[in-house]
């Protein structure tokens, strides 16, 4: 058998040499791979479609939610566990480098590299195109199809010359850590938050109603005037509701873990609706549909608190610091926990700006509030 | 192998990290085998919950790669000639073949590792230079980087320079070892 040090000594040198942009020469004089099998490695490593499907892979692998459905599968004594977490962290973190560093391998010495640094969020969204192909999108992708362009920072769709009768739908969706901004086929704008996915058609059928989808998450409409479209109407499904407009500004949130969708509008007018109820919203009035009850609460709000996430700011009034944590956890892609339940409801106000490190915004909210919280891996805890 | 059956004071924590460190690139590896990233995760938690369970406990991080990789090439292979899976696709001879070799299995751990080892390096740099050395990698020549990102050819240079620079210390140990031979032997 051949010896694991080797192989993983390999892997290095080869990441080695295309980091530095040179001939790949440590694997030539290996008899351990075929030619084909070299191309093969060397193919994979540079080959832009390869490195894409890697990607697209790596995305789709939610770490945190595999990680928390094998915890629930371990035998582990669960209610101590966070406090374990919380108060024998130092022992843990010396059992944990022990564990990784003890190391008696001659010519091996690196650890476990686990990146603690918790990342501002940027603009990424992976689109998925009718034929079911996908393409990651962010600083470092662009991507042009037929009608379509998309980079670092947006996706833009084109009016199609003819008109078409069958719908083709593509889906953009952004991850944790992500924002996106698209411009549908009829000029509507649409900002996705982190974690969110929208359906859509490529192009709309004339004459019949603009029918788009949030299949999860938040996103901010700013919606082209159907008088633009022979009076064509824009409706937004989710889940549980259904919005109907005829050009008009509005923020829609329904998170897959939140009981509620939240519907704000900005200017205009729309219709909400789910199979019992309808409410028509003014300007400023936002309604919620809660999952007990199958109502809209309309209230109305300070509209700039629920529409500022996409121009960049977090704009929190009176916020609960659980709520608080969520938005947060979304944009900065960390876990959170709340391990003193008597923080969960203290409230908070500021408005803070979405491009600083999660260390500033969480030493602002200790600054006004009684509140405590450590950095653990990509957890973060409050005390 | 370097892993020993024995009762041992191995922490959740420790466990975590070793999961942290390792799930999306056993996942990635699983699906070169198994051509299905659900199938894929399924494969791989299930091997870490057996080295929970199991408590195995490992010498250090050279023992755990080479252990975590092998049970998961193994389940792969077992899942492939699997009633579950045979009942809903099905592969060649020919095909399963080729999987069963083992330098089809070092091939892929050498991709998995030279992959997640370019993107942390990568990860360390600031945006511009990562966006270049991105693209160096894809083999855009100098000229082409500067067309494609509207920069100069001499700020790709200088930017190519800086990214060296600053990942010299993660790079230089692996140039020592360039003329290794393999040994083989049981």
């Amino acid at each position: 058998m051949i010896n694991f040090n080797k192989i993983i000594l390999l892997s290095k040198q080869i990441a080695a040499s295309l980091l530095k942009d040179e001939k790949v020469e440590s694997l030539e004089p290996l008899d351990l791979f075929s030619q084909e099998e070299k191309d093969n490695i060397l193919k994979r490593l540079t080959d832009n479609t390869e490195i894409e499907s890697r990607l697209q892979s790596k995305i789709e692998i939610d770490k945190k939610k595999d990680w928390e459905s094998l915890k629930s599968k371990l035998h582990v004594p669960k209610k101590t566990y966070y406090w374990q977490y919380a108060t024998a962290a130092s022992i843990a973190l010396i059992v944990a480098l022990t564990f990784l560093l003890n190391n008696n391998d001659d010519d091996y010495t690196e650890p476990v590299l686990v990146d603690t640094k918790i990342e501002i969020g940027t603009d990424k969204a992976v689109l998925t195109l009718a034929d079911g192909t996908t393409v990651l999108l962010d600083s470092t992708n662009v991507y042009q199809g037929k009608n379509v362009k998309g980079n670092g920072k947006e996706v833009i769709y084109e009016i199609a010359e003819q008109n078409i009768d069958e719908l083709e739908f593509n889906y953009l969706t952004v991850p944790r850590g992500g924002q996106y901004h698209v411009k549908l086929s009829d000029g509507t704008e649409v900002w996705l938050n982190s974690e969110s996915q929208l359906k859509y058609p490529v192009s709309f059928i004339r004459g019949n109603p603009r029918e788009v989808e949030l299949v999860y998450g938040e996103a901010y409409f700013e919606v082209s005037k159907s008088s633009k479209h022979n009076g064509d109407a824009f409706t937004l499904k989710t889940n549980a509701q259904s919005l109907t407009v005829l050009g008009t500004i509005f923020n829609v949130k329904a998170y897959k873990d939140e009981t509620e969708i939240i519907t704000t509008l900005v200017e205009g007018s729309v219709s909400v609706s789910n199979t019992i109820n309808e409410v028509i919203l003014k300007p400023k009035q936002q309604s919620k549909l809660t999952q007990a009850n199958n109502d809209f609460e309309i209230a109305t709000v300070e509209v700039e608190d629920y529409i500022s996430w996409h121009r960049g700011v977090f704009s929190f009034a009176n916020k609960p610091l659980k709520d608080i944590m969520k938005v947060l956890s979304r944009w900065y892609d960390v876990g959170i926990l709340i391990a003193n339940e008597d923080m969960e409801n203290i409230a908070f106000t500021g408005v803070l700006n979405k491009q600083q490190s999660i260390e500033n915004i969480l030493e602002i909210i200790k600054s006004t509030n009684n509140m405590n919280y450590k950095i653990e891996n990509e957890y973060i805890i409050i005390e | 192998m370097s892993q020993t059956k024995e009762v041992h004071n191995l922490s959740l924590k420790a466990y975590k990290d070793v999961f942290d460190s390792l799930y999306a690139s056993l996942c990635i590896f699983a699906k070169s085998y198994v051509n299905n990233l659900d199938i894929a995760k399924d494969l791989v938690q299930d091997v870490f919950i057996k080295v929970w369970e199991d408590k195995i406990a490992f010498k250090n991080e050279l023992a755990v790669k080479s252990y975590l990789y092998t049970s998961v090439k193994n389940r792969a292979l077992d899942y492939l000639k699997s009633k579950r899976y045979k009942e809903t696709d099905h592969m060649s001879v020919i095909e399963l073949d080729v999987l069963n070799k083992e330098s089809f299995y070092l091939k892929e751990v050498v991709i998995e590792e030279a992959s997640s080892r370019i993107e942390e390096a990568i990860n360390t740099l600031p945006n511009k230079c990562a966006q270049i050395i991105r693209l160096s990698i894809k083999e855009y020549s100098n000229n082409e980087i500067a067309t494609h990102l509207e920069i100069s050819v001499n700020t790709v240079k200088a930017q190519k320079k800086i990214a060296y620079k600053r990942l010299r210390p993660l790079l230089k140990d692996y140039f020592v070892f360039i003329a290794f031979v393999f040994n083989f032997s049981d």
